[in-house]
């Protein structure tokens, strides 16, 4: 009943039909079994048989590839027994094999923890000492001697791994038989993070090939436009993949809903409400519902709404809908979880935090509020939707943002193929010689090796490690000689490290700790700091301490940061151009300068307040695009044309950015101007805000064909006169969107379009 | 038309100053001790005593060896190891003369230790006791216990003091009065007094390596020290060698630090006999037996607080530890041996402390002896 009449409510009554711009329908499917050649080993078979399970034709042929010696990727799609795809191959030869050894890695404690009861399970089925444990910072000291002696299968995370990895002698016998490395969620390992994560991985195949061990690889991942690049950087191998074509389970029809709260025009009605009020239809009409909110403060604002909704129709279920985030404390989080698989809770507002693993079933309905930024993100969500073979529903309600009204007006491009890229960077001069220190430090490190793992830079790199004293040529190799241990500097979700600058409350406790550059932009003097519920007053921030010190205060204002950006590029690294239009992309260095902040009441500027605080300088990879002369004179002479064009097609580049390349948009930073000293020209830059850079903008540049004209045509397209938030205005702007002319965008775009056709045939 | 410009968008030339970027980033996070130097009236030749920043202390005992050489300091010589030649500090000192206690008399209480018999707890000694089942020798005969007793008295009666150290570390832990007891069976000078300086806990190198043992009554040191980081599997190599033929270990804090770090070391090298062959000897790690015996009276047990507290030593011109690895780095950058020698003479009387404060402790410091 449920489903189906969900559907028709939205598709055919007011005020919802009005919203609904596109439904998508993916037929139900039936299984897929699959055959292999022998039969698993026979407490396998059995544990199998006793739960009912049959093998389909994707999870057959992983085993196969996997009992071929084969390394091997799965990107199935959610829900499709991935997990138990690996498992049994890997049990098999931890059987077959009574010293072979499993590392199986995780993005997350929680999940380790959560596979871990799996995993115990299947211990108890077969006759076999593999005895799982979680090994990460939470095992108790006196239990980790026994799982590095005992333990065969050992469940992990890339942190834990970091620090572990200068005791390898410890963990000989484990190394020494690793027959496998599992990377679940491995999609998750990109950007910065992913490519440290490569690097940790690269220094445990140099001390595994020491002990000569060469175990099989494993991954787990979502659907990626370039999974056989994005494994081998990560990993070193390529692997056989197994994708959404060798899929055999069994799926339910779905209904995939847009949901544009901007389809009666701008500002009508806001998503949030929207997600609300279809939560508690959804609810209503008996579905178990689950929406996923861009943030934590909007997934207890939704889930808020969404009760007092229920209270004012005095409907009986306004105690089933509850908020989920990570932040919770674990117990809560397990309490809601269970609600959630046993029916009590009705409807769940969550923030990503459910996206990965953690086991709460599946449901009828699920909605995304806002694009959740990424492909992967959406497909992972959306994943959440489907019981076993029955119908479900999946609700997208955009934002009114570039990105994602540009995808809301193209359900092809939505629904196609991946176009997404997961880049991981191994030469960024920064991470790489961090993870060479740390190298070095587990195992002393000689040329040969060091270019065989860690690439053609290391060379570079090493060269002015030793030349700084840090690593001393001996024999042996390089050898680390400098304190402290390298792994406790070298930080894995940053390019280097930053200082760390303390929240202070009442001067003596500690609310929170953040990094030097977010510090000055939100922890400056005057600035109106949110914590929990809470509102905070910083009262001064010291420099030479790193000390910001707050007052608990409650305000009805808020503050923005202004900030001036300057970039000066040291090095044009390659370029194209076309009829005076030049697409460059190279190294620059980035100056930012918090010069002031503005006080805001509702959406009124009611101060604006200059301060004197330090610049951050770092040096990173950038593109810009230089306009010809010719285009450029006669829009200055009109002075905020030209400035109002460049600054808007600036923010819709950034904002479509992420579709071809796999990143945040914090993860990119921007800057537009009239007359560049370096280039002589009306400039537009899109640089990456890591340190070194990441690939982001490289592979932007590979891509710009493609991203140009895309971008062109959401601005072109978009029903607004003069700029909207779902084309040239960009929330985070400091300069308030000022000055700002669509018109004039569109044909800067337009120029930009023309920049070869001819490159890049593969382009999206 | 499209014109190309630039390289390869992946080839090299990224790299901007990591050398100076990483050595910023660590000294941050390893700056010198920032508090002035602690204890009142050591360092007597220092204008002002005490009251001065570590920077001021370094510069100083860098200005006093100004120009010297090792070799004119100490009397350096080199040791033959595997790994290569090892620079080699020896002195004597004729105060710290063995005592380790009565074998007859240990070997008695051992004797009478029921205790020492898994499933024998406090309860049954007493029964057993009181039913006139006063030792080991005696139990062997028990239906229950007999096996096992003969096993613990085969160890405590043989004579080998490695297999009685055994039974009783893996009966009574570490800090127990009765394997304080067992040390008496040893020959004083089958222990090796072991204590190491390094450039902190775990992934950085051990740059000193300093040993003690009783011969002819006096208390002979031999210190094996790196000159650069490269020198470091040859200490490795030259404590192996100077290990070979002892039969016990005595640290203080070197179950934790000491033994694995060293391990660690040698694992680091590669040098698998060398990572292995000072966990197999019987352990005497002071640190715990100290902590029984003295915690209630000098609520911190580090060793230079049981030196002044309970043997009323005070160190002339000592550094606390926490200078080592900033004072080793001033070494290594200039060649100046004035920090080094501090090290040297820190490390000297650490060792020294370690056997006084081994020939002070009394089985009797430690309690009665309930096991488990
Ligand atoms: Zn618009
Ligand atoms: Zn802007």
């Amino acid at each position: 009943m449920s489903v189906e009449s969900l559907l028709d409510t939205l598709t055919q009554r007011a005020p919802y039909r009005d919203f609904v711009t596109h439904v998508e329908e993916r037929p139900a499917r039936a299984a897929r079994d699959g055959r292999l050649a022998e039969p698993l080993a026979p407490p396998l078979e059995d544990y199998l048989a006793r739960r009912g399970v049959t093998l389909r034709v994707h999870q057959t042929e992983a085993i196969t590839a996997i009992r071929a010696g084969h390394h091997v990727l799965l990107t199935t799609p959610p829900a499709s027994g991935k997990t138990l795809a690996f498992n049994l191959p890997v049990w098999e030869r931890l059987l077959a094999d009574p010293a072979a050894t499993a590392l199986y890695l995780y993005p997350t404690k929680a999940l380790a923890q959560d596979q871990w009861t799996t995993l115990a399970d299947l211990a108890r089925a077969v006759p076999a000492a593999v005895a799982p444990a979680v090994y990460d910072g939470d095992t108790p000291t006196g239990r980790r001697a026994r799982i590095r002696a005992e333990s065969r299968l050992v469940l992990t995370n890339f942190y834990m791994l970091h620090q572990t990895l200068a005791w390898a002698h410890q963990w000989e016998r484990f190394w020494s038989h690793l027959a496998f490395v599992v990377i679940d969620e491995a999609h998750v390992y990109r950007g910065v993070f992913g490519s440290n994560v490569a690097l940790v991985l690269r220094r445990l195949e140099r001390l595994l090939d020491a002990v000569h061990a060469s175990p099989q690889f494993v991954l787990a991942s979502a659907t990626l436009a370039n999974a056989d690049e994005f494994s081998h950087q990560l990993t070193g191998v390529h692997p056989v993949v197994i994708d959404e074509a060798a899929d055999g389970s069994a799926r339910g029809r779905q209904h995939f809903v847009f949901y544009n709260p901007e389809a009666l025009g701008p500002g009508v009605t806001s998503p949030h409400q929207e997600t609300a009020r279809l939560l508690a239809a959804g609810v209503e009409h008996g579905v178990q519902t689950l929406a996923f909110a861009v943030s934590r403060q909007l997934a207890e604002l939704v889930a808020r709404q969404a009760r007092d909704t229920a209270q004012a129709q005095r409907a009986p279920w306004a105690e089933a809908v509850a908020p989920y985030r990570a932040g919770y404390l674990p117990a809560e989080r397990r309490a809601l979880e269970g609600a959630l698989r046993d029916g009590r809770i009705r409807g769940m507002v969550s923030t990503n935090a459910l996206e990965l693993g953690v086991d709460i079933g599946s449901l009828g309905a699920v909605i995304l509020s806002g694009f959740p930024g990424t492909m992967v993100s959406a497909r992972q969500q959306a994943g959440r939707a489907g019981r076993g073979v029955e119908a479900s529903l999946v609700i997208w309600v955009p934002f009114a943002d570039p990105l994602d009204q540009y995808l809301a007006r193209r359900p092809a491009l939505f629904f196609g193929r991946p176009h997404e890229h997961a880049l991981i960077d191994r030469d960024n001069p920064y991470i790489l010689s961090g993870h060479l220190l740390c190298a070095a430090a587990e195992r002393p490190l000689d040329r040969e090796s060091a270019a065989r793992w860690f690439g053609p830079e290391a060379d570079t790199a090493l060269d002015q490690l030793q030349a700084r004293g840090l690593l001393r040529e001996t024999p042996r190799g390089l050898v680390y000689q400098a304190r402290p241990a390298a792994h406790q500097v070298v930080a894995l979700d940053a390019t280097g490290l930053q200082p760390t600058v303390k929240v202070l409350r009442d001067d003596e406790f500690v609310l929170e700790t953040m990094d030097w550059t977010r510090a000055l932009s939100e922890a400056h003097p005057g600035a109106v700091l949110l914590h929990g519920a809470e509102t905070y007053v910083v009262s001064s921030l010291d420099l030479t301490h790193y000390v910001a010190a707050v007052k608990k205060q409650r305000v009805d204002y808020w503050t923005d940061p202004m900030t001036k950006v300057d970039i000066h590029i040291l090095d044009e690294r390659a370029a194209r151009e076309h009829e005076g239009v030049r697409l460059s992309w190279g190294d620059v260095e980035v100056t930012e300068r918090v010069v002031g902040f503005k006080t805001r009441r509702g959406d009124e500027v009611v101060a604006q307040d200059a301060l004197d605080l330090p610049p951050v300088t770092y040096r990173t990879r950038s593109l810009w695009f230089t306009l010809p002369e010719e285009f450029s004179r006669p829009r200055r002479l009109e002075h905020a044309n030209l400035f109002g064009g460049l600054h808007g097609a600036e923010h819709a580049l950034v904002g479509l950015m992420p579709l071809w390349v796999l990143c945040d948009r914090r993860d990119l930073g921007a800057l537009s101007v009239g007359h560049h000293p370096d280039t002589g020209a009306a400039t537009i830059f899109v640089h990456e805000h890591a340190e070194g850079g990441i690939g982001l903008t490289e592979r932007g540049f590979e891509r710009a064909a493609a991203l140009a004209a895309a971008t062109h045509e959401l601005v072109r397209d978009c029903p607004c006169q003069v700029g909207c938030p779902s084309c040239v205005y960009s929330p985070t702007c400091s300069n308030d969107n000022v000055p700002m002319d669509k018109g004039v965008a569109i044909d800067v775009l337009a120029l930009l379009t023309q920049l070869s056709a001819e490159e890049d045939p593969s382009a999206d | 038309m499209t014109a190309e410009t630039g390289g390869d968008p992946a080839s090299g030339g990224r790299i901007f100053g990591v050398g100076d970027y990483w050595a910023a980033r660590l000294t941050e996070a390893a700056p010198l001790p920032a508090a002035d130097v602690p204890s009142a009236d050591a360092f007597p030749a220092s204008p002002g005593g005490w009251d001065r920043r570590a920077a001021d202390v370094l510069a100083l005992v860098t200005a006093r060896a100004r120009g010297r050489r090792l070799d004119q300091l100490y009397p350096v010589t080199d040791t033959a190891t595997p790994e290569g030649p090892c620079r080699t500090i020896r002195s004597s000192l004729a105060d710290v003369p063995p005592a380790t206690g009565d074998p007859h008399e240990a070997r008695r209480e051992l004797a009478g230790a029921l205790e020492l018999v898994w499933g024998v707890g406090p309860w049954h000694a007493a029964a057993l006791r009181a039913a006139g089942t006063r030792t080991l020798a005696d139990l062997t005969h028990h239906p229950r216990f007999g096996v096992e007793a003969s096993r613990v008295w085969g160890a405590v009666a043989a004579g080998n003091p490695d297999a009685a150290f055994w039974v009783v570390r893996h009966r009574c832990g570490a800090s127990h009065r009765l394997l304080w007891c067992t040390r008496a069976l040893f020959d004083p000078s089958a222990f090796l007094f072991v204590d190491i300086e390094t450039l902190g806990f775990s992934g950085v190198a051990a740059i000193l390596i300093g040993v003690a043992e009783w011969r002819d009554h006096m208390l002979d040191v031999t210190q094996y020290v790196a000159e650069s980081v490269a020198d470091e599997p040859a200490l490795l190599a030259a404590l192996a060698q100077h290990a070979v033929g002892k039969q016990a270990l005595v640290t203080f804090n070197g179950l934790a630090f000491d033994v694995p770090v060293l391990a660690a070391r040698a694992a680091y090298y590669g040098m698998r006999e060398a990572a292995r062959s000072l966990g197999a000897l019987p352990h005497f790690d002071l640190v715990h037996f100290a902590r029984r015996a003295w915690r209630h009276r000098l609520g911190d047990c580090q060793a230079v607080t049981i030196e002044r507290e309970l043997l009323g030593i005070v160190r002339p011109d000592d550094l606390p530890g926490a200078y080592v690895p900033p004072f080793y780095e001033a070494y290594q950058q200039d060649g100046e041996v004035g920090p080094l020698t501090y090290i040297i003479d820190h490390n000297r009387w650490d060792l020294a402390g370690l056997a006084r404060i081994f020939t002070h402790l009394t089985p009797g410091a430690l309690g009665s002896c309930d096991v488990g």
